[in-house]
C-alpha cells in the first residue's frame, strides 16, 4: 500500500464510496428515477469533497451547479431501446471505477489523502465519458459533456492556485449550458417566432455592437491589467461580430419560418466570441469560446422546415422526411455534434489552463506537449479544421447550413482567438518539440484530403467546408514553416478563412432558400446573381483575387517560400485542386436554365440583402480596412 | 496616401456605377459604367503611384517581381487598347443591342483586369490576370440567354486560366531562378491563349460576342502579356518548345476548321491560327520578333472584336447567320474581316508580313514554322469565306446601322488607317515596350530590312494565304490541295470514323485529369462518410493521435 491509502480517512472513504455508488447507478440504470438519483448522489459527493478542502462556499457552489444539472436533465431522456444492456453497463462501470481508483491511488493530485477529491474528478469524468461513448441521441452528449466539463472544472478548482478564477465560472456555465441544450432538445426545441423575438434580436444586436465598441475603444481590461487588446485578436472579434449581425439579419430577411432560433444563436455566439476575446486568461477564454457551438444549436438543431438542406450541385435533392403532422422532425443526431464539440473543446481548454498554470515558467515536457495538443484540438474542433471538420461535414449533409455558419464561422474565430491568446500568454507552447512536424502533417492532410474531396463534392455547404480545410491546411503549413508567423501571415489568414467560410455558408443557405421550386422566370433569372455571395465566399477560401483570401494566401506562401521553398509547390498543387472544385459550383448554376421571357412572381431581392452585404464587407475590407483592422494589417 | 485618393475614389465610383448598372439595367447606367471605368483606368495609368495603390491593397507587403517592369512610356499601350475595346463594346451596346448593365459591369471588370495584367509587374500581373478570368466568366454567366454548354465552357476556360496562373505565382515564389520564372509565365500564357495542349473548348463560340470578348479575347491578351515576358526573361530559351507548340496549334486548328459548321466556331478557330502566329513570333525572342508579335496580337484582337460585336448586332445570341442590312455596315465588317485574314494593305497584312520576316530571321526551324503558319492561314481564310458566303439575306428591318458604325468607330478607324496604325504603334509604344523587355538588344526596322531578300520572301509568304485562301474557296486549279481536305471531311463525317471529328474539335483530353481527380475525391468521400456519421470515435481517434504525435516529439 502506498502513502495515499495510509492517510485515508473514514470520511474520505465514505464520500468516495457514495460517488462510486451514485455513478454506477447513474450509468447502469437508464430509467429516469435511477438516473436522476445517481446524478444527485454524484453532485452531493462532489459538493462534500469541495466543501472539505475548499470551504463551505465552494461546496455550496458545486452543490448548486450539480443540482441544477440534475434538474435540467431530469426526465428528458427519450425512452430509447438500450443497445448496451444492464450486464454490459455494470461491467463498463466497474472498469471505469477500477480505472478511476487506480488513478486516485497512483497519482493523487493535491493533498495526499484527498481520495474523495481525486475521486470526484476522475470518476465523474469517467462516467461522463461512458455516457458519451455508449449512448446516442441529443441528451447523451449533453449529460456526458456536462459531467466531463464539471469534472475538469472541479479539478481546476482544487489544483489551481489562488482564489477561484473566471475559469471556474465559465466551466460551470458551459456545463449548465450543455444541460440546458439537452433539455431544450429533448423537449423538441420549440423555437419562438413573434414580435417580441424581434425586440430580443434588437437587444442582442445592440449588445454585440456595444461590446465590440467597448473592445475597440480599449475599455476592457486584459489579463496583465493593461487596457486595450492586441489588434490581431481584435480583428477576429470584429469579424465575429460582423458575421453575427449579418447572420441575424439574414434570419429575418430570408424567409425562415422560425427565424428567432437562428438569429438568437448568431447574436449569442457573437457575444460569446467577444466575451472570450475579453477574457483575462486563455483558459477561461477557451471555456467561454466553447459556448459558441452551444448557442449555434439554435440554428443547427432548429426545425428542419426552417432550415432546408441545400440543393446538391448535381442530381436531385432528397426530400426531408416529415412526421405525421406534416412537419419535418428534428434530426436527433445532428445536435449531438455541436454538443460534443462544446464539451471536448471546453475540457481541452481547462486542461490547457491547468497545465499552463502549474508549469508557467519551466514546463515539464510531457505535460507541455499534452497542453499544446489540447490547444490544437480545441482550436481544431471549434474552427472545423481537418480532421475535426468531419463533424461539420456531417451536419452539412443534413442541411443545417445557416447554423453551421454560426458554429464554424464564429466558432472558428473564437477558437482562433483562444489559441492566439494561449500562444501569447505561454510562448513555450511554440517551442515544444514536434510542433512543426505536427502542424505540417495536419496541414498537408487537410490540404489534400480537402482538395480531393472538393472535386467530388455535390453540396455547396460541404464544398465550402472542404475548401476551408484546404485554406486551413495552407495556414498550418505556413505555421510549420515559421511558428512566429502566427502574428503575421498565418493568424490573419486564419481569421480571413473563418470569415470567408461564414460568408460562403450564409450564401449557400440563401441560395437553398431561393424559391426556385416555383420555377417562375424571374426567380430563375435571378438565380445566378443570387449565387454571388456563395461565389465570393468560395473565391476567398480558394485564395482568388480580389478577395482578402488571396492576400492571405499570398502572404502565407511568401512566408513559406522564405523558409521552406519545397513546400510552396505542394501548397500550390493543393490550391489548384481546390480551385477545380470551385468550378463545380459554376457547373451547377449553369445547369439551371434561365428563361428570357415570361411572367410569374418576382421574389423579393431583400432575401439576399444580408449575404450581399456580407460579401461587400468581405470584398472591401482588404482594400479599405476600418481602423481596427488597419491596425492589425500584416507588416511587410 | 493623398495622391491615392483620386484613383481610389474613381475606382469606388466605377464600382458604384456597376452596382447601379446591375440595378437599373438601362442605357444610362451602362454609359455610367463605361465612362467611370475608362476614367478610373486612365487615372490609374496616368498616375505614378499605381504600384503603391496595389501595395496598399495587399497590405504593404513587398511586391513580387515577375518579369521585367516596362518603363512608364510603354505602359499605357496595351491597357489603352484594351480600354478602347471595352469602351467600344459599351458604346456599341448603346447603339445596337439590348443593354445589360450587369454584363457591362462584368466586362468592365475583365477589361480592367486585363489592363492591369498588361501594365503592372509583379503581383499586379497575377491579380490582373485572375480578375480578367473572373470578369470573363461573370460576363458570360450574367449574359441574357447563353447556351448552357457555352456557359460551361466559359467556366472551364476561366478555371483553366486561374489554375494555370498559379504557375506564375509558383515561379515567382520559388526564387529568382530564371528557368522556373520563364517556365511559369509561359505555361500560364499557353493556357490562356488556348495553345496545344489546352486547345479545344469550341463551345466558347456559342457565347454572345460581348461575353466572348470578355472571356476568351481578354484572356488571350493576358496570355500574350505573359508569353512576352516569358520570352524576354533571360536564361535558357523557351524558343524551341514554344515553336513546337505554335506548330501543333496551327495543325490542330487546320484539322478542326473544315469541321466547323458555324461561322462563329470558324471565327474562334481562326483565333487559334492567330495565337500560333503570336506564339511563334514570341518564341523567336528577338526584339523585332517581340515587337511584331505584340503588333499581330493587337491587330487580331481588334479585328476579332469588331467581327464579334457586329455578329452581336445581327442576332441576340451573337450567332450571325444573316448579312447586315445596308451598305454602311459593310465598312466595319470589311475592315475587320480584311484585317483579320491579312488582306493587303490593311494592318493585319502588315503584321503578318513582319511576323514572317521575324521568323525568317530566326533560323531554319522558324522558316518551316512560317510556311506551316501561312498554309494554316490560307485554309482558315477559305473556311471563313465559306461560312460567310452561307449567310442568309438580311432581315427586313435595318437594325440601327448608323449607330452601329458610329459605336464601333474606335475599332474600325485604326484598322482603316492601313499602314499608318502599324507604323505608329511600332515607332511609339511598341518600341518603348520592347526596349523595356529587352534593354540590352537594340533593334531597327527600316526599308533596307523590309526590302531585303528575307523581307521579300516574307512579303510573298504573307500574300500567299490570301491568294491560296481565295483560290481554295473558289475551288479552282488547286485540286491537289483540296483533296486532303475533302478526304478529311469524309473521314470525320457520315460513315467516317466515329468520334474523330469530336476529337479534332474538342482538343486533347486534358480535362480527363479533372475527371480522374473527381473519381479520387469520390472514393475519398465515400471512405470518410461513415466517420462523418460517427464523429465521436473519429474525433477521439484524432485527438489521441495528436497527443501521441506531440508526445513522441
Amino acid at each position: 500500500m502506498g502513502p495515499a491509502l495510509a492517510a485515508l480517512s473514514p470520511a474520505s472513504l465514505l464520500v468516495a464510496l457514495l460517488m462510486v455508488a451514485a455513478g454506477v447507478l447513474l450509468y447502469a440504470a437508464p430509467a429516469r428515477r435511477y438516473r436522476t438519483l445517481g446524478q444527485v448522489g454524484l453532485a452531493l459527493g462532489a459538493a462534500l469533497a469541495a466543501a472539505r478542502y475548499l470551504g463551505a462556499g465552494a461546496g455550496l457552489g458545486v452543490a448548486g451547479v450539480g443540482l441544477g444539472l440534475a434538474w435540467l436533465l431530469d426526465g428528458v431522456d427519450a425512452p430509447v431501446e438500450d443497445p448496451v444492456g444492464l450486464p454490459m453497463r455494470v461491467l463498463l462501470a466497474s472498469f471505469a471505477a477500477v480505472a478511476a481508483s487506480a488513478l486516485v491511488v497512483a497519482r493523487p493530485l493535491g493533498a495526499a489523502g484527498a481520495v474523495d477529491a481525486n475521486m470526484a474528478w476522475y470518476w465523474t469524468a469517467g462516467v461522463g465519458l461512458l455516457l458519451l461513448l455508449s449512448e446516442r441521441g441529443p441528451v447523451a452528449p449533453a449529460r456526458g459533456g456536462a459531467l466531463l466539463v464539471g469534472a475538469v472544472g472541479l479539478a481546476a478548482a482544487h489544483l489551481l492556485p489562488g482564489p477561484p478564477t473566471p475559469l471556474l465560472a465559465a466551466s460551470a456555465a458551459v456545463a449548465l449550458g450543455l444541460a440546458l441544450a439537452g433539455r431544450w432538445l429533448g423537449a423538441g426545441a420549440p423555437l419562438p417566432s413573434s414580435r417580441a423575438a424581434v425586440v430580443v434580436d434588437a437587444g442582442l444586436a445592440a449588445a454585440v455592437v456595444v461590446a465590440l465598441v467597448g473592445l475597440a475603444s480599449g475599455s476592457v481590461p486584459t489579463g496583465d491589467g493593461a487596457f486595450g487588446l492586441d489588434p490581431s485578436r481584435l480583428r477576429a472579434g470584429v469579424a465575429a461580430a460582423l458575421l453575427a449581425l449579418t447572420i441575424a439579419l439574414h434570419a429575418r430577411l430570408a424567409g425562415l419560418t422560425h427565424p428567432a432560433g437562428l438569429a438568437w444563436g448568431a447574436l449569442g455566439s457573437g457575444l460569446v466570441a467577444l466575451a472570450a476575446l475579453a477574457a483575462p486568461e486563455p483558459g477561461s477564454a477557451g471555456v467561454i469560446a466553447a459556448g459558441v457551438p452551444l448557442t449555434a444549436l439554435a440554428g443547427c438543431a432548429g426545425r428542419s422546415a426552417a432550415d432546408p438542406p441545400g440543393r446538391p450541385l448535381r442530381g436531385a435533392a432528397e426530400p426531408p422526411p416529415h412526421d405525421a403532422a406534416g412537419r419535418p422532425p428534428i434530426d436527433v443526431q445532428a445536435p449531438a455534434a455541436p454538443l460534443l464539440v462544446a464539451a471536448a473543446s471546453a475540457v481541452s481548454a481547462v486542461t490547457l489552463a491547468l497545465v499552463a498554470s502549474s508549469y508557467a515558467i519551466e514546463p515539464e515536457p510531457g505535460l507541455a506537449r499534452v497542453g499544446l495538443a489540447l490547444a490544437l484540438v480545441h482550436a481544431g474542433l471549434l474552427g472545423a479544421f481537418p480532421p475535426w471538420h468531419l463533424w461539420a461535414l456531417g451536419l452539412a449533409r443534413r442541411g443545417a447550413t445557416a447554423g453551421l455558419a454560426v458554429a464554424a464561422g464564429i466558432g472558428g474565430l473564437a477558437g482562433l482567438s483562444l489559441l492566439g491568446g494561449a500562444v501569447e500568454a505561454h510562448p513555450w507552447l511554440l517551442g515544444v518539440v514536434g510542433t512543426r512536424s505536427l502542424a505540417l502533417g495536419i496541414g498537408l492532410l487537410g490540404l489534400f484530403v480537402g482538395a480531393l474531396s472538393a472535386l467530388a463534392e455535390e453540396r455547396p455547404a460541404r464544398l465550402a467546408l472542404q475548401l476551408g480545410a484546404v485554406a486551413s491546411g495552407v495556414s498550418l503549413i505556413a505555421l510549420a514553416s515559421d511558428p512566429l508567423g502566427w502574428t503575421g501571415a498565418a493568424g490573419a489568414a486564419l481569421v480571413d478563412r473563418a470569415f470567408a467560410l461564414g460568408l460562403a455558408l450564409v450564401g449557400a443557405d440563401a441560395l437553398a432558400r431561393w424559391p426556385a421550386d416555383r420555377r417562375t422566370p424571374p426567380a430563375r433569372r435571378l438565380l445566378r446573381p443570387a449565387a454571388l455571395p456563395l461565389w465570393v465566399g468560395l473565391a476567398g477560401l480558394a485564395g482568388l483575387p480580389p478577395t482578402g483570401g488571396f492576400v492571405a494566401r499570398w502572404l502565407e506562401l511568401a512566408a513559406v517560400g522564405a523558409e521552406r521553398p519545397d513546400l510552396v509547390g505542394l501548397a500550390l498543387l493543393g490550391g489548384a485542386l481546390g480551385l477545380l472544385g470551385v468550378g463545380r459550383a459554376g457547373d451547377w448554376l449553369v445547369a439551371q436554365p434561365v428563361e428570357e421571357q415570361g411572367g410569374g412572381e418576382r421574389p423579393s431581392i431583400w432575401r439576399f440583402a444580408a449575404p450581399l452585404l456580407l460579401a461587400a464587407l468581405y470584398l472591401l475590407s482588404p482594400l479599405y480596412p476600418p481602423p481596427p483592422l488597419a491596425a492589425a494589417a500584416p507588416s511587410p | 496616401m493623398a495622391d491615392l485618393l483620386v484613383p481610389a475614389g474613381l475606382l469606388f465610383g466605377a464600382s458604384l456605377a456597376a452596382l447601379l448598372a446591375a440595378w437599373r439595367r438601362d442605357e444610362i447606367a451602362e454609359a455610367v459604367v463605361a465612362s467611370a471605368g475608362v476614367v478610373a483606368l486612365l487615372a490609374l495609368l496616368a498616375g505614378e503611384r499605381a504600384d503603391d495603390l496595389l501595395a496598399a491593397w495587399i497590405g504593404g507587403a513587398r511586391p513580387l517581381e515577375v518579369g521585367p517592369a516596362p518603363p512608364t512610356p510603354g505602359r499605357p499601350l496595351v491597357g489603352l487598347v484594351v480600354t478602347a475595346l471595352f469602351s467600344a463594346s459599351a458604346l456599341r451596346a448603346l447603339g445596337a443591342a439590348s443593354p445589360s448593365g450587369a454584363g457591362a459591369a462584368a466586362t468592365a471588370l475583365a477589361a480592367a483586369g486585363a489592363s492591369a495584367a498588361a501594365l503592372f509587374p509583379g503581383v499586379g500581373l497575377y491579380v490582373g490576370g485572375a480578375l480578367a478570368a473572373v470578369g470573363g466568366a461573370l460576363a458570360a454567366g450574367l449574359d441574357r440567354s447563353p447556351a448552357p454548354a457555352a456557359l460551361r465552357a466559359a467556366g472551364r476556360y476561366a478555371l483553366l486560366c486561374l489554375t494555370a496562373d498559379l504557375a506564375v505565382l509558383a515561379a515567382a515564389l520559388l526564387g529568382e531562378r530564371a528557368p522556373l520564372l520563364a517556365g511559369g509565365l509561359a505555361l500560364a500564357g499557353v493556357a490562356r491563349l488556348r495553345l496545344v495542349p489546352f486547345h479545344g473548348l469550341p463551345e466558347l463560340a456559342r457565347l454572345s460576342g460581348r461575353a466572348y470578348l470578355a472571356s476568351a479575347l481578354f484572356g488571350g491578351l493576358v496570355g500574350v502579356a505573359l508569353l512576352g515576358r516569358a520570352a524576354a526573361t533571360p536564361g535558357p530559351r523557351l524558343g524551341p518548345a514554344l515553336l513546337a507548340v505554335a506548330l501543333a496549334t496551327a495543325l490542330a486548328a487546320a484539322l478542326a476548321l473544315p469541321l466547323a459548321r458555324r461561322y462563329r466556331v470558324a471565327l474562334d478557330l481562326v483565333g487559334l491560327v492567330d495565337a500560333a502566329h503570336v506564339a511563334a513570333a514570341l518564341a523567336v525572342g528577338t526584339p523585332l520578333a517581340l515587337a511584331v508579335g505584340l503588333l499581330y496580337a493587337l491587330n487580331a484582337a481588334a479585328a476579332r472584336a469588331l467581327l464579334l460585336l457586329i455578329a452581336d448586332a445581327a442576332s441576340e445570341r451573337g450567332q450571325q447567320r444573316r448579312r447586315l442590312p445596308g451598305a454602311l455596315t459593310l465598312l466595319p465588317f470589311g475592315l475587320g474581316f480584311g484585317s483579320l485574314v491579312g488582306m493587303p494593305p490593311l494592318p493585319g497584312f502588315v503584321a503578318r508580313w513582319l511576323v514572317y520576316l521575324a521568323l525568317l530571321e530566326g533560323g531554319a526551324w522558324p522558316l518551316v514554322t512560317a510556311f506551316a503558319l501561312a498554309l494554316a492561314a490560307a485554309g482558315a481564310l477559305a473556311e471563313l469565306l465559306q461560312r460567310i458566303a452561307a449567310f442568309g439575306p438580311p432581315a427586313a428591318a435595318p437594325r440601327r446601322g448608323p449607330a452601329l458604325v458610329v459605336g464601333l468607330a474606335l475599332l474600325w478607324l485604326p484598322l482603316g488607317l492601313i499602314v499608318v496604325t502599324p507604323a505608329a504603334l511600332l515607332a511609339g509604344p511598341l518600341a518603348a515596350a520592347v526596349a523595356a523587355l529587352r534593354p540590352d538588344a537594340p533593334w531597327s526596322l527600316g526599308v533596307d530590312v523590309l526590302l531585303s531578300v528575307r523581307g521579300v520572301i516574307a512579303l510573298l509568304l504573307a500574300l500567299a494565304p490570301v491568294v491560296l485562301g481565295f483560290a481554295l474557296y473558289a475551288e479552282r486549279e488547286l485540286g491537289a490541295l483540296r483533296r486532303p481536305i475533302g478526304l478529311w471531311r469524309r473521314l470525320t463525317r457520315g460513315a467516317g470514323w466515329p468520334g474523330l471529328g469530336e476529337v479534332a474539335l474538342g482538343g486533347l483530353p486534358w480535362r480527363w485529369l479533372g475527371l480522374f481527380g473527381e473519381m479520387l475525391g469520390s472514393v475519398l468521400t465515400a471512405a470518410l462518410a461513415p466517420w462523418e456519421e460517427r464523429f465521436l470515435p473519429a474525433g477521439v481517434v484524432a485527438a489521441v493521435l495528436v497527443a501521441v504525435l506531440v508526445a513522441l516529439g
